[in-house]
């Protein structure tokens, strides 16, 4: 592995997101990528396509291009992605799956997701072969109380083959409200690291929605703003680092979201 | 001086005891992953069959048979081909007492000459004597018990060891012989007042009190123990503890929950003394949620020290607990810091446990747990793994993750238990291929006569588990060395 690509995985690492992360703030039952990304399905049914573009550091050769869709049936929920990072000869491809199961008052999913380089031949079987890196995790979540809603994810319970540009611990967090919410969340910790907190707060005057949330070691933030007209919604994110610089996010959804679950 | 201790038993009196601590491994475990075993459940006339098979993450099959019964005033457990709790124990009544062979944990009064606990903050040891919560294993052999007297003789810490006791009302009078030497010992057992006196030839000797009581509302407890360090259990020198103890603890509930600390002083010898506090509070949210917070100062070494051990430094630690959900859906959350500074910075130990279970279709029940810990370097920790018949504390250090999936599903008119777990990191497990289990158990009644008053026999039993089963992480125990008996005996290490 070159130089390039182990200082693109530094920069993945300080980034705390991956292939599929949008720009939605953390905790809310209705983002997009909660399923494919942290194994959190969404407490609506719902059927969602869904496309973003993240720029890492400012840097134009770091880019996440992701696609997904998701789709839901009675209590069920799935979701299929695909994503590409950095340049050909220095990037990865990922191919990501979700399966879960959500009512309004609780919901638990399972994610995986196969990563290939992406100089290397890339096919749906080659996926899966010995030379691409796999990985697999889980997550859950209920209503504690009303408008409280706690949750647990661990999207890297199991890893295989070459090693994911982050390593990403379990997270425990909770939110108050849905769309004037403010929430916490707590990264476990990983080798070379103490984990994380991150303290967020989000407004909303419709159709727009304003967050930003603050994390620690070291200290950092993020703001979002997202819009949602029809079945159309379109969310920003900066991610601030004192070092690295900013990242910038940008994602295009349609959702439609089909009829309540109990 | 006086007004100094003085003040510290005012300080305990007014702490209150963490009781809801999880079981610790017994200072005569040694290194690696230690197994509690439950004590059964059975009623009358009940008795169990299980079979199991698992691998530990290599390539070889492990098989394993139980069999417990219980009927007639009999009763007993009989284990083959498992790993850390092999053998058995059988009690049958015999001209007015119970007869029992196999394996032994005995505890005479407070403990001092038979079945002590060896922590210096714990009252009364979890896996001795009858109606422990665990079953424990101190020795093998025979035993027999009657109303005023009880006498066994087996294999205790690699020696022969008998021993016979008197009781006449609350009082009794014990005496053991082993290794060519011999211990007694007097003790009195009351309702809420307990004291011991153990003694053995050569002068050495030590005595302990413990007293319950209620001051108002709140429960008190308090227990002092005096004597010499150089004496120790025949039958379980490990555990001798401290020679000198303080402990208090007090409860007291509250309109939102309950509000419990502690508080113990100790010394080993002179110049290895260490402390211990905690202040807990445990809060009951709606029908089914719980949230549990606590904060916990430690000084000097929790395990008997070597001689020449430099002394152990100050550890402080908070940790919070929350659950929630309903019985068809509940979600555990934890989080666990302790550090060398105060508020728990400079941390040298930090996990975050989250636990998930559901209920599965046809009366079954799937939990997947999932553990992130972080130890710095000569630290280590225990993550508690509840099983259907035992506690097995995985020891962990470095930095690490552990997954556990269990489902748990009824077949065969009886229940089936199917496990995985996969670590990551700083564990003995880790590296390895993941570790799975199976094991099917049945459960049926002897006589039927009453059984349609108790429910189904198939039930399944446990769903909701016991409290600590879910209380997912314990406390550590850093690496300093302390002095043990016997060649096998790995020295017990300061927690």
């Amino acid at each position: 592995m070159n130089r390039g690509l182990w200082a693109l995985l530094l920069i993945a690492r300080a980034a705390g997101a991956q292939d599929f992360t949008g720009a939605s703030p953390a905790g809310s039952t209705r983002v997009p990528d909660g399923l494919l990304d942290r194994a959190l399905p969404a407490s609506t049914s719902s059927f969602c396509a869904a496309v973003s573009q993240t720029r890492w550091w400012g840097l134009p050769g770091l880019e996440t291009r992701a696609a997904t869709v998701s789709g839901s049936f009675h209590t069920w929920r799935a979701a299929l992605g695909l994503s590409q990072t950095g340049e050909p000869e220095l990037g990865w491809t990922t191919l990501g799956i979700g399966l879960g199961a959500a009512t309004k008052r609780a919901g638990a999913g399972l994610r995986a997701c196969a990563r290939r380089d992406r100089d290397a031949p890339f096919g749906l079987v080659r996926a899966f072969t010995p030379g691409a890196g796999g990985e697999a995790g889980a997550g859950a979540w209920l209503v504690a109380a009303d408008g409280v809603r706690v949750w647990a994810s661990a999207p890297q319970m199991w890893t295989s083959g070459a090693a994911p540009p982050l390593a990403r611990a379990l997270e425990l967090g909770a939110r108050v409200g849905e769309r004037n919410a403010a929430w916490v969340r707590l990264l476990a910790p990983r080798a070379g690291d103490d984990g994380e907190r991150a303290l967020g707060l989000s407004l909303a005057v419709a159709p727009l929605q304003a967050w930003a949330e603050v994390r620690d070691t070291p200290l950092r933030g993020s703001v979002g703003l997202s819009a949602a007209i029809a079945s159309l919604r379109v969310d920003a994110r900066v991610d601030a680092h004192p070092v690295l610089g900013e990242t910038v996010r940008i994602a295009l959804a349609w959702l439609r979201e089909t009829r309540s679950a109990r | 001086m006086i007004a100094r201790h003085g003040a510290a038993i005012a300080l305990l009196l007014a702490a209150s005891a963490a009781f809801a601590q999880p079981p610790e491994p017994p200072p005569e475990a040694g290194e690696g992953d230690y197994t509690l075993e439950q004590a059964d459940s059975l009623d009358d006339a009940e008795f169990e069959v299980a079979i199991g098979a698992g691998s530990t993450g290599g390539s070889q099959l492990r098989r394993s048979q139980r069999v417990s019964f219980r009927g007639g005033g009999a009763r007993g457990t009989l284990r083959d081909g498992d790993e850390a709790l092999s053998g058995g124990r059988v009690e049958a009544p015999l001209a007015g007492g119970t007869l029992a062979a196999g394996r032994l944990a005995p505890r005479w009064g407070r403990g001092l000459a038979l079945g002590g606990a060896g922590e210096p903050w714990v009252f009364t040891a979890e896996d001795r004597g009858a109606g422990a919560r665990y079953r424990g294993r101190s020795g093998a052999g025979l035993a027999y018990e009657s109303r005023g007297a009880s006498v066994f003789g087996g294999r205790f810490a690699k020696r022969d060891v008998f021993g016979t006791r008197v009781r006449a009302g609350p009082g009794a009078l014990g005496m053991l012989a082993g290794g060519g030497t011999a211990q007694g010992s007097v003790s009195l057992d009351g309702e809420d007042r307990s004291a011991e006196l153990a003694f053995d030839p050569r002068g050495r000797w030590r005595a302990e009190a413990a007293l319950s009581d209620a001051i108002g509302e709140t429960h008190v407890a308090l227990r002092i123990r005096g004597g010499l360090a150089a004496f120790r259990s025949l039958a379980e020198p490990a555990r001798a503890g401290p020679s000198h103890a303080l402990a208090a603890s007090a409860a007291r509930e509250l309109p939102f929950g309950t509000a419990s600390a502690f508080g113990a002083l100790w010394a080993w010898r002179a110049g290895q003394a260490g402390a211990r506090a905690a202040l807990e509070v445990d809060a009951r949210l709606g029908q089914h949620g719980s949230f549990a917070c606590g904060a916990e100062d430690q000084h000097g070494p929790r395990r008997e020290p070597s001689p020449r051990a430099r002394p152990s430094g100050t550890r402080q630690g908070w940790w919070c607990e929350w659950r929630g959900g309903s019985p068809g859906a509940r979600l555990a959350l934890r989080h666990e810091l302790w550090g060398t500074r105060a508020l728990a910075r400079d941390a040298v130990r930090r996990a975050v446990v989250a636990r998930a279970d559901w209920a599965a279709p046809y009366g079954g029940r799937l939990a997947l747990t999932h553990a992130v810990w972080r130890a710095r370097s000569g630290e280590s920790l225990y993550l508690p793994e509840a099983w259907s018949d035992r506690l097995v504390l995985r020891a962990s250090s470095g930095a690490g993750s552990r997954t556990r999936c269990e489902l748990r599903l009824p077949l065969a008119a009886g229940t089936v238990r199917l496990g995985l777990s996969l670590a990551t990191g700083g564990t003995r497990a880790a590296g390895r291929r993941p570790a799975w289990s199976v094991e099917w158990s049945r459960r049926s009644r002897i006589a039927t006569a009453s059984a349609s008053s108790r429910g189904s026999v198939h039930a399944l039993r446990g769903t909701d588990g016991e409290d600590h089963q879910l209380r997912v992480v314990r406390h550590a125990r850093s690496r300093q060395g302390a002095r043990g008996e016997g060649p096998e005996h790995h020295p017990p290490r300061d927690r």
